[in-house]
C-alpha cells in the first residue's frame, strides 16, 4: 500500500489559519488553502476547554479595574497592644488595648502616608460619650467620618502625610483596630475623584482617571466599564481614542466598546457635572479581522468548525443581575462570584432558597419559527443538585429537567415530551453547556430557569444564556451585553486547483460531521451544478448520500445509514473513475453506481464546504479533507476510513 | 463593510427589498440569496419595555413598533465615482441612524464606525 500521505494532493486538518484562509499540510505552496470569510467575531472552546471570542488577542491590560485591590498596612501597632508607635498629645493616652481621646483637642497620629494617594481606613469605636473628633492627613481635615460604637470604612485622598485622629469638643472616647490601606493603585485620579468601596466616584469635577501607558497606537481594544449613576457626559478619552463622542460615551450601566487607540493614555473623563461611579472596567485587545477560521476543541481535540448565521435574542447573555431580566421575588442572583467558562470572574450564581413559580429568572424575546433553541452554561456551587428546570416558561413538555451528582461532576437531564432534541456538554471545572431545541410556534418566547420543588437552598453558577430562534440546533456561544447579537456564517471554498483535483479518476477523504441533518454538503465541482462531485448528511438520522453529475446529468445517489464513530465522525472515501464512482464509510464500501465518471481535464477545479451554487452550506466539523488526483485501492480506502 | 439599519411599513415590503437584492432557487424549490450580504430580521422592535412589579407579573405590556426593522452587513459595496459607498438603490429612504448598536449588534463589529 501506498503511503496516503505522500499521495495527497490536497490536505487540509485543523492546523494553522490566517484571516481569510484555512491553511492546508499539502501543497506547502498554498494552493490548497481554503478561502474563509465570516465577517463576524465568533466563539470557539479552545485547546484548555475554555469558551474564547477567537477575536481577543489579550488578556484584561488594565490593572484594577474593579479598584478592589488593597495595599499592606501602613499603620503599626493599630490595636494599640503596647503603647508606642503612636504621638499622643493633648492628653490622649493608650492604655488597656485601646486609645482614649480624652479632652478637647487630645489627639493620637502617625505619618504614613502620601500625598495625592488614596486610601482605605478602618477604625473602632469601642466607646464613646458623645462628644466630636475628626481625622486629620495633616493638611485636611474629614469632619464627616463616622463616630457611633462600631466598627466604620472611610475612603479618602490624601493631601498630607498624616493618620491623625483628634478631638473637636470636650470628648471621652475610646478607638481601636485603626488600619489604612492603599486603593487606588495603578490608577492616577483627577481632582474630584476618589476611591470608593470597589468603585472610583467622581464629585462632578470635569477632571477624569488615567491609566498610562496602557495603550498601542492604532490597535482596537474592547472596553468595558459600568456606571452607576446617570452622567451627561461620562467618556472615554478623545486623546485616547480616534472615535466619535458618540461611540465613546458611557451611561448608567454596563457600556461595552470597541475602540481604536490614537495614544498610549488610557483616560475616563467626567465631562458633564454629575455625581457617578465607575467601576469593572477592562480593556482587552482585539483584532478587527472579522475572517478568522475556528478550530474548536468542544469534544477535546481540534476541529474546523463551520457555523450559520444566528443570532442570540438574549440581551444581557451574562449579567443576570440586570434588568433585562426579570427576577421573581425567591430567585436571588448575586453577579461576578465564580470562574465562568471563560476563565474570568464573571458568573452569576441563582439562590433558591425555597421552590415554586416565585423562584423565576427570565426573559422573554420575539420570535420567528417553529423550531427555538435554548442554551445556557451552568455550574452545581451547593444544595440538593436536583429539580432545576429549564424551559420555555413554565410551559408543560417544553423543557428539560436537570440533575448534579457526584458533587457537580455529573449532570442529567430529562427532556419533556415538545422537546425535540436536547444536549449536555461537559466544560472544564464542572461547568456544562445545557441546550434543547423544542418546537414552539408563537410570538414572543420566554427564556426560562426555576425550581419547581424541592426545600432547603439550592445555588447554581449560571452563564452564557442563549436563545436562537428558528434553528434547529444551539450553535457556539453568542455572548450579548444589551443588544441581540449576530455571528455570520463561516464559509471555506478552494477554487482555481484543478491540477490538484483528479479528473479522469480521483478520491477524496473527509474526516467530519454535521450539525445540520439535512443537505450539509460538500462539493467538488466545476464551479456549477453541471459538473460535481457531492456528498451530503440526509434528513435521516446517521443517513450519508453522494451522487456525482456529469454535463448535467445526475446519478442515482448512494445512501446508507452509518454509525459514527467516537466524537460522532464520520470517515467517508468517494472515488470515482471511468467505470463507476464507490462511497467507502467507516471501514466498508457502502455503494457503487457503475458507469463513467471520469471527467475531461480541467473540469473539476474546486472545493466548497456547500453546493458549487452556495446553497446548502455544511454546518459542522471537520477534522480532514484529503484529494487525491488518482483513484484509491479499495484496501486503501477500506483502511483510511477504518476506525 | 458597511452596517445599515432600516425599518419598512411590513415584514413584506422588506421582504420584497430582499429579494430584489439577488436570489436563486436550489434544486428542492428552496430560496437561496445570492449575494454575500447579511440581513437580520429583527421585526417589530420594542420601543417601550413592558413594565414588571417586583413579584415578576407585568403591570404594563411592551409598546412595539408598527414598523418592521431591518439590519444588514453590506458586503463589497463599490464606491462611486467620487469614492463615496452607499446604501444600495432603494434602501436609503427606508435607513436610520442611531447613536450606538439599538437593539442588535453584529457580534465584534461596531455599527458607529461601519454605518454609512
Amino acid at each position: 500500500m501506498a503511503n496516503l500521505l505522500d499521495e495527497a494532493s490536497i490536505l487540509l486538518t485543523p492546523t494553522a489559519y490566517n484571516n481569510g484562509s484555512m491553511l492546508a499540510v499539502k501543497p506547502e505552496n498554498g494552493d490548497g488553502d481554503f478561502t474563509f470569510s465570516r465577517n463576524s467575531a465568533a466563539t470557539r472552546v479552545n485547546a484548555q476547554g475554555l469558551v474564547e471570542n477567537v477575536q481577543i488577542l489579550s488578556s484584561n491590560l488594565v490593572s484594577n479595574g474593579d479598584f478592589s485591590q488593597e495595599g499592606s498596612e501602613l499603620v503599626t501597632n493599630g490595636n494599640f497592644v503596647t503603647d508606642s508607635d503612636w504621638l499622643l498629645e493633648n492628653g490622649a493616652v493608650i492604655n488597656n488595648g485601646s486609645v482614649n481621646l480624652l479632652g478637647n483637642n487630645s489627639k493620637f497620629r502617625q505619618t504614613p502616608l502620601i500625598s495625592g494617594k488614596s486610601y482605605k481606613l478602618v477604625y473602632e469605636v469601642i466607646s464613646t460619650d458623645g462628644g466630636s473628633f475628626r481625622f486629620q492627613d495633616g493638611v485636611t481635615a474629614f469632619m464627616d467620618v463616622p463616630q457611633t460604637i462600631g466598627i466604620h470604612t472611610y475612603y479618602f485622598k490624601s493631601t498630607g502625610d498624616r493618620v491623625q485622629f483628634q478631638a473637636t469638643s470636650a470628648i471621652d472616647a475610646r478607638i481601636d483596630n485603626v488600619s489604612v490601606k492603599e486603593v487606588g493603585q495603578d490608577w492616577n485620579l483627577g481632582t474630584g475623584w476618589s476611591i470608593g468601596n470597589g468603585v472610583a466616584i467622581s464629585d462632578g469635577s470635569a477632571t477624569g482617571i488615567q491609566q498610562n501607558p496602557l495603550l498601542t497606537i492604532d490597535s482596537t481594544y474592547q472596553i468595558t466599564a459600568t456606571v452607576a449613576g446617570n452622567p451627561s457626559l461620562l467618556v472615554f478619552n478623545s486623546s485616547s481614542f480616534y472615535e466619535p463622542l458618540s461611540s465613546r460615551t458611557l451611561s448608567n450601566g454596563t457600556n461595552v466598546y470597541i475602540l481604536k487607540a490614537k495614544s498610549i493614555n488610557f483616560g475616563i473623563t467626567n465631562a458633564g457635572a454629575d455625581i457617578c461611579d465607575i467601576t469593572n472596567i477592562s480593556v482587552i485587545e482585539i483584532t478587527n479581522d472579522t475572517n478568522l477560521p475556528r478550530i474548536d476543541y468542544t469534544d477535546g481535540c481540534g476541529s474546523w468548525l463551520l457555523e450559520p448565521q444566528s443570532t442570540n435574542l438574549i440581551t444581557q447573555s451574562e449579567l443576570f443581575s440586570n434588568a433585562a431580566w426579570t427576577k421573581k421575588v425567591n430567585a436571588s442572583i448575586t453577579s461576578n462570584v465564580v470562574i465562568s467558562p471563560n476563565g474570568t470572574l464573571n458568573s452569576d450564581t441563582i439562590t433558591w432558597a425555597t421552590s415554586g413559580s416565585a423562584t423565576q429568572l427570565y426573559q422573554v424575546k420575539n420570535i420567528t419559527g417553529t423550531s427555538q433553541s435554548l442554551s445556557i452554561f451552568i455550574k452545581y456551587i451547593s444544595g440538593s443538585g436536583t429539580n432545576f428546570r429549564f424551559s420555555i416558561g413554565t410551559i408543560a413538555g417544553k423543557g428539560i429537567n436537570l440533575t448534579f451528582t457526584n458533587n457537580g461532576a455529573t449532570l442529567t437531564g430529562v427532556a419533556e415530551v415538545d422537546v425535540d432534541s436536547y444536549k449536555i456538554e461537559d466544560y472544564e471545572n464542572n461547568w456544562f453547556r445545557v441546550s434543547f431545541t423544542a418546537n414552539y410556534a408563537n410570538s414572543n418566547c420566554e427564556f426560562n430557569v426555576y425550581r419547581p420543588l424541592g426545600t432547603g437552598t439550592d445555588v447554581y453558577a449560571i452563564y452564557g444564556a442563549q436563545l436562537e430562534s428558528s434553528i434547529s440546533y444551539a450553535t457556539s456561544y453568542i455572548p450579548t451585553q444589551g443588544a441581540s447579537s449576530t455571528r455570520l456564517r463561516d464559509i471555506a471554498t478552494n477554487s482555481g486547483i484543478g491540477s490538484l483535483i483528479g479528473q479522469t479518476e480521483g478520491s477524496v477523504f473527509f474526516d467530519l460531521n454535521t450539525t445540520l441533518k439535512n443537505y450539509s454538503v460538500i462539493s467538488i465541482s466545476d464551479g456549477t451544478n453541471a459538473n460535481r462531485v457531492v456528498f451530503y448528511f440526509s434528513a435521516v438520522s446517521n443517513q450519508i448520500a453522494s451522487y456525482i453529475t456529469k454535463s448535467n446529468v445526475n446519478s442515482s445517489t448512494i445512501s446508507s445509514i452509518v454509525n459514527s464513530y467516537p466524537n460522532s465522525n464520520y470517515k467517508v472515501v468517494i472515488k470515482y473513475n471511468s467505470i463507476g464512482f464507490y462511497i467507502f464509510a467507516n471501514g466498508g464500501l457502502i455503494g457503487t453506481i457503475p458507469s463513467n465518471y471520469s471527467f475531461p481535464n480541467n473540469t473539476l477545479n474546486e472545493i466548497k464546504l456547500s453546493s458549487p451554487d452556495n446553497s446548502n452550506f455544511f454546518e459542522g466539523k471537520v477534522k480532514n479533507i484529503t484529494v487525491y488526483n488518482q483513484l484509491l485501492t479499495d484496501s486503501e480506502a477500506i483502511a483510511l476510513t477504518t476506525i | 463593510m458597511n452596517i445599515g439599519k432600516y425599518q419598512f411599513y411590513s415584514k413584506g415590503q422588506a421582504q420584497t427589498k430582499i429579494d430584489a437584492l439577488g436570489f436563486s432557487t436550489d434544486e428542492d424549490g428552496n430560496k437561496y440569496p445570492t449575494h454575500s450580504h447579511a440581513i437580520v430580521h429583527l421585526g417589530n422592535i420594542v420601543l417601550e419595555q413592558a413594565v414588571i412589579d417586583e413579584d415578576g407579573e407585568i403591570e404594563t405590556e411592551a409598546v412595539l413598533s408598527g414598523d418592521w426593522h431591518v439590519d444588514v452587513l453590506w458586503v463589497g459595496l463599490e464606491a462611486d465615482e467620487d469614492g463615496t459607498i452607499d446604501h444600495p438603490y432603494g434602501w436609503k429612504s427606508k435607513s436610520v441612524d442611531i447613536n450606538g448598536d439599538g437593539v442588535h449588534a453584529f457580534f465584534g463589529l461596531n455599527y458607529d464606525s461601519l454605518k454609512f
